[in-house]
């Protein structure tokens, strides 16, 4: 069986744990593209450091010129103080950290194979010549060491200036031309002008260090609020769910004695206000069906139970004292046996065409004969009361049906009608050639009916004597027409016209109705 | 004791009317509401039986009248309506007690003698007095041991005086509670019943009648030294 709240439970928790992981890969995301632009941003930075060292020479403290060259004390003799900063204490003031062993390494190319400056301890292989040109401006990526690190680099390319091999000035421009081979112990040195290609790479330990400390945070508090999601989308549920197990509650503690029980919509949260108006239509419903068929019980039970009362009593009283009136208590008996059958064989009889257990044998009948055929019995009593008949069906009216039902509806009506029909009063037998399916209507006058009696008209055992004094009639006759219109797929329906004046139509549903030509 | 029955059902009403007339009871009966309630205000009866599915009032509805003016005369409810409800409803308003048709003869006559012991606050079936012993439910008297023969109505007369011994009972209170409507009140049936009775209770001649005159006030059964 499914569970609106295990169904929701599942949604919410998915969803709940689908944008917490959304927002921890964002916020590492984001973070891990600040931390890498912080980065590229020092990485920036120390281009110049880079066209510095590009530019600069490094001389080793070597042999002397030869005595002809020397025109000036050699640079490396002069103090730092003493004339001006040299490369190495100029890197050294400005990018401290870039001649530390953790610091930055850099590697500085001519061409593809001519490496002109490098970190100390680089490796070549880990530092890949990068295919740049000019224009496309410093290129950053990540480089994977061998021994595991990451790095960060910038690649640029630049023009050599400032430092390089000096010009040629005086004597030397005149007796070593540029293209001249250099001097043995003179460092490599490219010319000036011409492009450089270097790069120059950051540690991304730190960066990832912050990133695993940042992941490990965000696993964390993923898995508190994991935690509290579940604890939250429990309790809401829970909650939310609160006013439908209530309702269920309610619902449970209703049985028969309590069906004039409605639900209150106060009480409940607007979703469940179409709910609660069905139910309260659907108690409306049952508390009518339980009315009716306590109602039926009650009537059942009284009209078996006086007869049974009487007999019995009728029994002990003759059995007791004794009397030589035999003939008058066998016609008291004989009557009440007679009462009971006639009961007895309704209710068999109603629960049969209401089950549509009988054989329907259809034959074509001339209404008017019928009906005729019908009142015949009716006559002498509703000549005594001064009641008349008029009859309005048509001799071509022919219907093909089941005359024993039929015969059951009709007798049924009009006994009725000669029965209640005010002394003087006209009882109206016609037909409605206008209104399609109509077979007749049958009205009479009555007196003290109302429009709430016509209600319980075709119930069970329902009488408008509310004592049943008058043992002869039981309260089943229009119940049982009803039930046999059904089985002959009928509609017997009943209207109060101006208060005294009650009409019987029986029209088809599906019977076949032909008319002679 | 006199008892008034509101029954619609002919036969049943016939039936009950003639087994408590055997049994001792004066009986009025009717056959609708309006008459039941208004023979119960006008008339003193010691338990009326009352159908509830009455034409014109309703048993229910005649019983609350009756409460609403005071006449706390018991009511056994006679009705086939058998639900729990039913039963409740009609004891709520006032019923005494309350019988589901159809009923056995004797427990509608063990019914009616509860409910008139009840009235006179007698808690058992057998009056003593004396040596002369009065057994309610069997309607039996005895003297000394000897069994009585009276006839229902002086067995009658004689209940009606031991449930109020000590009391003087007028003649026509007399009349009211032991006939019905069909003795004139006009007949000296009560004084010749009081005097057969004397006769047959007496041990002998010299006995003395525990059944006194006080005259022009009525009778009195009371126990002798």
């Amino acid at each position: 069986m499914s569970s609106i709240r295990k169904s929701l439970f599942i949604w919410l928790l998915l969803g709940l744990t689908l944008l917490w992981a959304i927002a921890g890969v964002g916020i590492y995301l984001s973070v891990k593209q600040g931390e890498i632009a912080k980065i590229d941003s020092e990485l920036q930075k120390m281009e110049s450091a880079l066209r510095f060292l590009g530019g600069s020479t490094f001389r080793n403290p070597g042999p002397q010129r030869p005595d002809h060259l020397i025109v000036r004390p050699p640079r490396e003799n002069f103090q730092p103080n003493e004339n001006r900063n040299s490369p190495e204490s100029r890197i050294a003031q400005r990018w401290p950290d870039l001649l530390s062993e953790e610091g930055p390494k850099y590697i500085i190319w001519t061409n593809k194979d001519t490496v002109i400056r490098q970190s100390e301890g680089l490796s070549t292989e880990e530092f890949v010549f990068p295919e740049i040109t000019d224009s496309n401006g410093p290129v950053f990526y990540n480089i994977s060491l061998q021994n595991g690190d990451t790095m960060r680099a910038m690649a640029s390319t630049f023009r050599r200036f400032g430092f390089g091999r000096p010009r040629p000035r005086g004597n030397e421009a005149i007796r070593r031309p540029i293209e001249e081979p250099l001097a043995q112990n003179e460092e490599q040195v490219p010319p000036r002008n011409i492009s450089l290609t270097g790069i120059i790479a950051l540690s991304s330990e730190p960066m990832q260090q912050t990133l695993n400390t940042l992941l490990f945070g965000i696993i964390a508090i993923g898995v508190i609020a994991g935690f509290c999601s579940f604890s939250l989308v429990h309790f809401a549920l829970k909650k939310g769910l609160n006013p439908l197990y209530a309702l269920g509650s309610k619902l449970a503690s209703l049985d028969s004695s309590s069906l004039s029980h409605r639900f209150s919509k106060n009480e409940l949260p607007v979703e469940l206000s179409p709910i609660c108006d069905h139910l309260n239509e659907l108690m409306e419903r049952l508390e009518d069906g339980f009315e009716r068929e306590r109602r039926f019980s009650g009537d059942l039970a009284h009209e078996l139970r006086t007869p049974i009362a009487e007999l019995k009593m009728l029994a002990e009283v003759a059995l007791r004292w004794p009397e030589n009136d035999l003939e008058s208590h066998a016609n008291e008996t004989l009557d009440i046996a007679q009462q009971l059958q006639k009961i007895i064989e309704s209710l068999l009889a109603l629960s049969r065409y209401e089950n549509g257990d009988e054989d329907l044998e259809f034959e074509k009948i001339q209404l008017l004969s019928f009906i005729k055929d019908s009142w015949n019995p009716l006559a002498q009593k509703a000549e005594d009361k001064k009641v008349r008949i008029d009859i309005k069906i048509s001799t071509e009216h022919i219907i093909e049906t089941d005359p024993k039902i039929l015969r059951l509806i009709i007798n049924n009506l009009l006994s009725n009608a000669a029965e209640y029909t005010p002394s003087g009063g006209i009882i109206d037998v016609s037909e409605n050639q206008n209104i399609e399916g109509h077979i007749l209507s049958i009205s009479n006058s009555v007196e003290n009916f109302t429009e709430e009696m016509l209600d319980h008209l075709f119930e069970r055992l329902w009488r408008g004597d509310l004592s049943r004094t008058d043992g002869s009639h039981s309260g089943l006759g229009l119940s049982l027409s009803k039930a046999c219109s059904k089985c002959l797929g009928l509609d017997l329906e009943a209207e109060l016209i101006e208060s005294d004046q009650i009409k019987f139509t029986l029209s088809r549903k599906n019977i076949k109705m032909s008319r002679s030509s | 004791m006199r008892i008034l029955l509101v029954e619609d059902k002919n036969r049943l009403r016939e039936a009950i009317k003639k087994a408590l007339r055997e049994s001792g009871y004066a009986v009025d009966s009717t056959d609708n509401g309006n008459d039941g309630l208004w023979m119960a205000c006008e008339n003193t009866y010691d338990v009326i039986l009352l159908d509830i599915m009455l034409p014109g009032l309703d048993g229910l509805s005649v019983l609350e009248q009756l409460r609403e003016r005071e006449r706390d005369t018991p009511v056994l409810l006679l009705t086939a309506k058998d639900t729990i409800a039913d039963r409740v409803k009609g004891l709520r308003k006032g019923a005494d007690d309350y019988l589901i048709k159809p009923f056995a003869l004797e427990e509608l006559l063990a019914r009616i003698e509860a409910l008139c012991r009840r009235s006179y606050k007698k808690s058992t079936s057998t009056i003593t007095l004396n040596d002369l012993v009065i057994d309610s439910s069997a309607k039996t008297v005895n003297r000394d041991g000897n069994l009585i023969d009276l006839t229902a109505r002086e067995y009658a007369i004689l209940e009606y005086l031991a449930m109020r011994q000590g009391a003087v009972i007028s003649r026509s209170e007399i009349e009211e509670h032991i006939y019905d409507e069909l003795v004139s009140p006009m007949s000296n049936v009560v004084d010749s019943a009081i005097c057969n009775l004397r006769k047959k209770i007496a041990n002998g001649p010299d006995d003395e009648e525990i059944i006194q005159t006080r005259r022009g006030q009525g009778y009195i059964l009371m126990a002798t030294n």
